[in-house]
Order: structure tokens, then sequence, then C-alpha cells
């Protein structure tokens, strides 16, 4: 009883601190991802507006929708940066379990909602969703909560593969059924950067990483419109009104825009030259219309959005918050970066959005919402062990340490059985 | 067994790797933005923006008098771009009939897919049908106006007015003689289309300016009359053609140019280019006796033959193997030079020019323009054909001085004709008044024969056409001074004259005291035979007889 009282007292303690400990993180987070989702709103609008004319009688059309996601998401993000993450810990197995029978649902013919030949949402109207946006955060608690609860299961991959790797690889599959490769590939990233940071070795990895690639490999042979994608991605010219009419495009537009840009609303890319303007395509029509500032201002805005969440995982000494934290930043960034390659024809196309930038529904809300999270491991005591001040007990605070940070993960699953008990 | 590494150090290597993917794309963006940045630039101009041209208003050409000859009416062009266009076989379906074309052709441009190609599908169709089109709102097709020439009074002066092409560009007559002034400048428009077509800006529009007008010397009056009496004579006489020169001898204006069989100017490109010429102007022929004035005046200005002197002519003459005989049989007689014409005898003007001398009757014929282009402002003036003496055999002096074994144009013979007229100057006969409000001057004039020598020519003519040469010239109140000429025309072949065709001819001045007007008919292949005074005098009659009454002339 007094180890409860006196932790309750540790906990409000350190709550007074938090302003201090992790405001910069909190705050420079918050603008990025503030100023990020403006310029996506804008940008959204101005890409949007002429095909909101034409398919809808409404240049507004997708700046509405795009509003009320973005009020919506952010009203959830706020939610989530107040919420207390560590009892998401629990509910991640419950979470996953709910995100798995989704991503079944919607594959079912009828159920899901089928659009360019994708089965992928649910519901209906502005209560629209993709259970595989869903899915993504899912995964990263889910994963997030294994390896921290069981951090032995790590060291080698006949332990890891059926508690930690068999649900996301499940996951996985089933977003490839509906199908969604930008996201199946976004779930890939994700996990390999959370199990990167969570420690695994090289060589521990090394074989499911090969046998990923062998089954991206065999998956491309096989598929027409993914082989498409690869050799428009080696040589656009060669098609160039086919298959490599879209890169082109994009470098149209990006290319088109040069130093100064076309000016803020003036691209004429957006007019349908370019397939998914409003979405995948977003950072080309800003390059277009704003030239190389505003290009690089996005792409320091991702930079700057890595920075952040890296250190937050860095200062975070609860191993779930670690978790969490890399998963969020491997899936933002990781998202971003592909995007970015993609358009710039780096690499080939997948459809991934740039997240908050790009239109959509539930992703955009998704995303606020793990931003939402990050904010709070940013300021959440239970990561703020290893800050505690200098005038604490020393005993106290080596202990916690020990329990905490990962070094001795033995002592600190016992320990933590322990005090729940 | 394998440990755990350091969370901290692997996040702080994902961020590495994240960076080293961020400067990846940063440096591709930089690449494309700069680099790049002009030929993706130039990649969307090309696809995005579509300059359409439009050709000026075209000048219109009036007759002296202000009289409309030829005309810009505005019209519709429609154009596809196949790249635009939805569905080929439904608006080939829809389009075939509305513009009268084949369908499986219109399928064909419709369908090709090379980007960026626009194709014209009609030329100035009528508003109605464009209208239609219009409403339709079929993406990939754009109408634009452009002008469409039209020559109100159809077939009046067609052969002299030519025509202009689909471009707006004169192909012919005056519309090419005169093509810098009526084509204006241009406009242009760029515009910015999306790729279904429809259009997002005007980013440039050029209006142009219209052509200039151009007024014609021609009367549209004295042409329309022309006209109407030489298809008369060429059916009365079921001759080949006909043509006429209406020109004031005193400063070079040719009040009608007139060729026969019409033509309707505005269906001028169906026409063949046969019917299209202005043979006044482009067409050579062995003038005949008609000439014989010319070999008078010569003989006159070298003094080689003199008034009220007679000369003796034999019945026939022969000359290099060739026997000269008159057209009518008589005996020997001792004839002036006045009878000489009247009679329109061969071997009276061949005494003439052999008395002249054959340098100086080449000289001579020279100095009145033959051979040379009498520098009438329509395009494609030939010259004719006048052999150097040098050239000429034994038997050619009693060819050339009644004019045979040399070709001329009717517009050389007008000017000839015009000089002795004009008391020996000669003009350049020009078709242009004014060009806008300018006042086109005329050359100055050039002194050919002496003013005595003319006024003594002019008696010899009235005497053709008062003394029995050609009765049938005369007009009642008006004294006329004129030649006629009937040349038999060389067989395909070259190898002898034809004895069945011939160009009958007439050429007079009117008042023959102060001519006001220089009138040459010229009728091609007349049948049954008669002469020139017999077929072509009666059509310079009415038509000198009107153009003095329209022209309000005192006797």
């Amino acid at each position: 009883m007094s180890f409860v009282n006196r932790r309750k007292q540790r906990i409000a303690e350190r709550s007074r601190r938090r302003s201090e400990e992790g405001n910069f993180e909190y705050v420079f987070l918050a603008i990025v991802a503030m100023g990020m989702l403006a310029l996506g709103v804008v940008m959204v609008f101005s890409a949007s507006l002429a095909r909101a004319y034409f398919e809808n009688a409404d240049g507004y059309y997708y700046l509405k929708r795009e509003l009320f996601f973005a009020v919506f998401g952010v009203a959830v993000m706020y939610g989530m940066a107040k919420y207390d993450f560590t009892r998401l810990r629990k509910m991640a197995p419950v979470l996953m379990a709910i995100s798995i029978a989704l991503l079944i649902i919607v594959l079912i013919p009828g159920v899901g909602v089928s659009a360019n030949g994708a089965r992928r949402w649910l519901g209906a109207g502005l209560a629209t969703f993709q259970p595989a946006e869903f899915a993504k955060l899912a995964v990263i608690l889910f994963v997030a909560s294994v390896m921290s609860a069981r951090p032995r299961l790590l060291v080698s991959l006949r332990d890891m593969a059926l508690p930690v790797l068999a649900v996301p690889v499940f996951a996985c599959f089933l977003v490839l059924l509906e199908p969604d490769m930008g996201t199946a590939i976004t779930l890939g990233v994700t996990v390999a950067g959370m199990l990167l940071v969570a420690g695994v070795s090289l060589r521990v990895l090394a074989p499911p990483a090969a046998v990923a690639a062998f089954v991206i490999l065999v998956s491309v042979t096989f598929s027409p419109h993914q082989m498409d994608r690869i050799t428009a991605f080696l040589d656009p010219w060669k098609d160039a009104t086919g298959t490599g009419h879209q890169i082109i495009q994009s470098w149209v537009a990006i290319g088109s825009g040069g130093l100064s840009g076309v000016g803020l609303g003036q691209s004429v890319q957006k007019f349908n030259y370019l397939p998914e303007s409003h979405t995948d395509m977003i950072f080309s029509i800003i390059s277009e219309e704003t030239g190389i500032l505003g290009a690089m201002l996005v792409i320091a805005g991702f930079i700057a959005f890595a920075y952040i969440g890296c250190r937050i995982a860095l200062k975070c000494h609860y191993r779930f918050g670690k978790f969490v934290a890399a998963g969020i930043t491997s899936m933002l960034v990781g998202q971003a970066a592909i995007n970015l390659c993609a358009v710039t024809g780096l690499l080939p196309l997948t459809g991934v959005p740039l997240p908050l930038v790009s239109y959509g529904g539930s992703s955009l809300i998704v995303v606020l919402a793990s931003i939402g999270i990050l904010l709070n491991i940013a300021v959440n005591p239970r990561g703020k062990i290893a800050a505690a001040p200098q005038k604490k007990n020393k005993a106290v605070q080596s202990r916690d340490r020990g329990r905490r940070d990962g070094r001795a993960p033995g002592a600190g699953a016992r320990s933590r059985r322990r005090a729940h008990g | 067994m394998p440990v755990l590494a350091d969370p901290n150090r692997r996040i702080r290597f994902t961020l590495f790797l994240f960076l080293l993917v961020f400067i990846a794309v940063i440096g591709k963006t930089v690449y494309l933005q700069t680099v790049k940045a002009e030929e993706f630039s130039a990649k969307a101009s090309e696809q995005q923006v579509k300059e359409f041209t439009f050709p000026a208003r075209r000048g219109t050409i009036f007759d002296r008098n202000g009289h409309e000859l030829a005309v810009g009416e505005e019209a519709k062009s429609i154009t596809a771009d196949p790249f635009y266009i939805e569905n080929p076989l439904e608006t080939a379906e829809f389009l075939a009939p509305l513009l009268k074309v084949d369908q499986k052709e219109l399928l064909e441009k419709l369908s090709s897919r090379e980007k960026s190609s626009s194709v014209y599908l009609a030329r100035k169709i009528d508003p109605a049908t464009a209208a239609i089109i219009e409403d339709a709102h079929i993406s990939g097709l754009w109408m634009h106006s452009e002008e469409k020439r039209r020559y109100p009074q159809k077939q009046v002066a067609a052969q002299v007015l030519g025509f202009a092409g689909t471009d707006n560009q004169g192909l012919a007559g005056m519309e090419l003689q005169l093509d810098e002034y009526l084509t204006g400048t241009g406009g242009s428009q760029r515009i910015v289309f999306d790729p279904a077509g429809n259009q997002i800006e005007t980013l440039s529009l050029e209006e142009g300016s219209r052509g200039t007008d151009v007024t014609l010397t021609i009367d549209q009056a004295l042409q329309f009359e022309a006209e109407k009496v030489l298809s008369e004579t060429v059916s009365q006489w079921s001759a080949k053609s006909a043509a006429c020169i209406i020109m004031n001898p005193k400063n070079g204006e040719i009040l009608a140019m007139a060729n026969v069989p019409t033509v309707d100017a505005n269906t001028f490109s169906q026409i063949s280019e046969d019917q299209r010429r202005n043979r006044t102007v482009v067409d050579t022929y062995e003038p005949g006796s008609i000439f014989k004035a010319v070999t008078v005046g010569a003989g006159l200005e070298v003094g080689a033959v003199a008034p009220g002197q007679t000369y003796y002519l034999p019945t026939t003459l022969e000359l290099g193997g060739r026997t000269i005989k008159d057209a009518v049989d008589r005996g020997e007689v001792d004839w002036d030079l006045g009878q000489i014409l009247v009679h329109s005898s061969n071997i009276g003007a061949v005494t003439v020019g052999m008395r002249t001398g054959e340098a100086q009757l080449d000289e001579w014929i020279r100095r009145f323009g033959f051979g040379s282009p009498t520098g009438i402002d329509f395009p494609g003036e030939e010259i004719g054909i006048v052999w150097p003496p040098e050239d000429w055999s034994e038997s050619t002096i009693g060819n050339v001085p009644i004019g045979q074994g040399l070709s001329v144009t009717a517009v050389q013979m007008a000017a000839a004709y015009s000089t002795i007229a004009n008391n020996g100057i000669a003009v350049t006969p020009r078709l242009v008044r004014a060009i806008g409000d300018e006042p086109v001057a005329s050359a100055e004039g050039r002194r050919i024969i002496s003013e005595q020598n003319s006024r003594q020519l002019r008696s010899y003519l009235q005497m053709v056409v008062e003394e029995g040469g050609a009765p049938l010239a005369q007009i009642d109140g008006y004294h006329v001074a004129g030649k006629t000429g009937t040349a038999q025309k060389l067989l395909p072949d070259h190898s002898a004259y034809s004895d069945e065709d011939y160009i009958g001819s007439f050429i007079g001045m009117v008042p023959a005291s102060d001519p006001q007007l220089v009138v040459l008919v010229m009728v091609d292949e007349p049948h049954p035979f008669g002469g020139g005074g017999t077929v072509a005098a009666p059509a310079f009659q009415k038509i000198t007889q009107f153009s003095l009454q329209k022209m309000e002339i005192a006797p």
C-alpha cells in the first residue's frame, strides 16, 4: 500500500515537471504537424479545385471534406495527446483483433466498398473509413506491446516468429488482398523500423527481410500491373503516354515549377494532366505552384518530423513508449520518404500518400491520432524516469532506471509483474 | 547468443537512414527544378498550351466606283485534337453527315493518338452547321472564326480578280498581285487547355489588323456589258472564246478586261486552269492584220513612207519562195497608206515593211512595246515572241509586217493602239486605281511616235471604219478609228496555218479626233468563217457604245 502511495506521489511530482521535460518536443511537434496540415489543406484545395468542379460541380467539394477530416482529426489528436498512452498497452491485442476482423470484413463483397478495382472502404459518405489505415496504428501498438512485454523473444527469429511477426504479416497479407500495395509496404517499413529500434540483431532480421524481398520479387513478376510500375520506373519514356505517364507528368509538374513556381493556385498539371494530383501526387503540385521554396519546405517539415519523432523515442525511457514512438515515426516518415521518392522518380509508384499533406479521410485521422499519441509520449511521466531530479534518492533512481531502460530486460519484466501483482 | 542492440543507437541509425533518403529526394527535386526546369517547362507548355492563329480579315476589292468585287465573309472552321476525343466512332458518326464527308476518313482523322496533333476537319462551314456542332459540346473539337472570300458579282471580272485560297492568301489574279496589301496582320491566341480540351485560360490574344482595301480601275458596269456582249458573240459564232480590253489611252487605266466563257469566281478552285486564265495578259497570239497599223506607223516614223504618196502594189509578191496575196483578189493598183489599211492589203503592208527595212521595222515593233512586258500590274504577264532580224529568213519580211511570225498579247496590242490614240505617248496599262486611300499614280508616258504621225495614223484608221473596212464598227454620233484583224491560227503542230481556225479581232478608238477609249475585241475560232470586221466589229460597236454612254463621253 505504501508502495502504491509512494508511486502516486512520484507521478504527481513528475507531472508538474513534464512541461519542462518534454515541452520542446511537444510544442515543436505540434507546430510542425499543424503547419504541415495547414499546408496540406491549402494545397489539397488548390489541387482538387478543377477536379472537384468538373466531377461534382462544386469546386469546394474536396476542401470541405478535407476540412471536416482535419478538424475531426485534430480533435482526435488533442484527445490522444491528453490520453495516457500507457493504457493503450493493454488494449493493443484487442485493437489488433478488431483491426484484423475489419480487414477481413472489408474483403467481403457487398460489405466492403470497392473503387478503382480495390475493395478498401467500409461505411458510406463522410463515415467511410479504410480498415487498413486503422491497422497501421493497431500493428504499431501490438508489436510495441509484445516487444516491450517479452523482450527475450527478440533474440531469435524462431522465438519471435509467432508472437511478434505472425500477426503483422497476416495483416499485411489481408491488406494485399484488397489490394493496397502502398499500405502493405508502409506496414512492412513500420514493423522493420520497430524491430530495428528494438535492437534486434541484424543477423536475425536478415532472413525475414530476404523472404520479404523474395515475396515482393515473385509477386511483381506475376502481376502485370506491378511489372508495369517497375518498367515505368526504369524507363518512363518508353511508354510515355501509358505506364510512364504518371511519373512523367509528375516531373513536368515539378520541373515546370522551377525555382519560383508558377504561383499558388496556378498549376495547370492539376487539371487532370497529373493523375492523383490532390492525393499521392500533391508534392508535385506543391513544387509546381510554389517552386523550390515550397518543395524544400515540405521536405524540411518531414526531416523535422523525423528528428522530433526520434528525439521523443530516444528520450522515452518506457520501452512500450519508445517502441510506439519509433513505430509512429517510422510509419509517418517512412510513408513520406516512399511518397517523395515515388513522385520524384527515385522509386516506383506504389500509391502511398504523403502524410498530413495528401487528401485523405481515414488516413489523415489515423495520422493525426498517431501524432496525438506521440505528443502524449513526449510529455508522459512514465517516460521520464531517467530525467528524475538529481536531489532524489539515488537508490530509487537507479532501481527505476534498471527497471525501465531495457538494459536488463529480465529484471524489468519481473519487477513489473511484481508491481502489478 | 546474440544480444539486443542499444535501442537509442538504432534510433539514431534510423534517423540517419531517413536523412539519407531525404537528401536524395532534395537532390532529385533540385535537379528537376533547376537543370531540368527548362525542358519540363517546355514540355508543360507543349501539352497544356495551344496556339491558334487566325488570318487577318482580307481587304475588300472595289471597282472604280466603289462596288464590291471581292469581300470577306465570316465563316467557321472546325479542328479536332484526336488525343482529346473520347469516342472517335460516335463523333465521326455525328459529324460525317453534318460536314458531308466520308465517315471512314473522318474516323481515321479522329483516331490518331499522336499527342497534340490538331487536324482540320472542315474549313469555312456555314454558320448553321457550326452552331449544331458547337451545341453538341464534344471534347477535343474546336471552332474558330475564319473568313471566307466571296465574290458578290460572281462572274464579273472573275479571271482578273483571281481568287484567294482557304488560308485567305491570294492565289491568282489581282488577289495574288495585291496580296501584300489585302493580307493584313494575322492575330493569334495562346490558350491553356486541360487534357479533356476544356479551356482554362487565355494567355495572350493578338487581334491583328485587317488588310487594306483596294480599288481597281475596272468599271463593273463596263465589265459586265463587255462580258455579256462577248458571251452573245461566242454563242452566235460558236466560238471557242472571246476577250475584250477597254483602256483609257490617256492614263493607262483598264476599264474592263473580259474573258469569255466567264466563270464564277466563288467556285474558282473547281474551275479548270484553262478557264481561270486572264488570257488578255497571259496568252499570246499571232495578231494578223490588226498589226498593220504598227507597220505603217514604223514606216512613217522612219520616213520610208509618207502620207499622200502612192505605192505600186502588184497582184502577188514572191518572197523567199512564198507567194503573198491580198485577201481579196484585185488587179495591179497604186494605193496610198490609207488605202492600204482600208483594204487591209497584205502586199501593201509588206511593201511598207520592205521600204522601212528589217532592222528599222524590228526596232519600231519593239518601241511600240511588242516583245517586252507592258508592265501591267497583273501577275504572270506574257511578253510574246518577236524574233530579232538576225533570226529572220528570206520570207520573214513577208510575214512580220502583216502580223504573222510573231506573237503578242492582247494587252500589248491595246497598249500599242493607246500610243496611237494618245498622240504618240505610251502609257503603262494598269488595273489598280488606289490602295487604301492612296491613289496609284500613273507612270509618266513615253513618247513613241510623233504627234503628227499619230494623228495621221488615226485618220487612216478612221477611214478604215468609215470608208468600207469595218462598217459594223461605226457608232452613231461618233467618229471611230480602228482596224480589223483576221489572223489564221497555226495548226497545233505549227507546220502551217489552219484554213478553218482563226482569230477575228477589232481594235478601235473613240472619239477619233481625241480618243478617250481604246477597245479591243478578240473572238477565238468563230465558225463559220467571218473576218474580224464581221465577227468582232459588231461586238466592239455594242460594247463601245455602251461605254461611251456610261462614261458620258462627248463625241
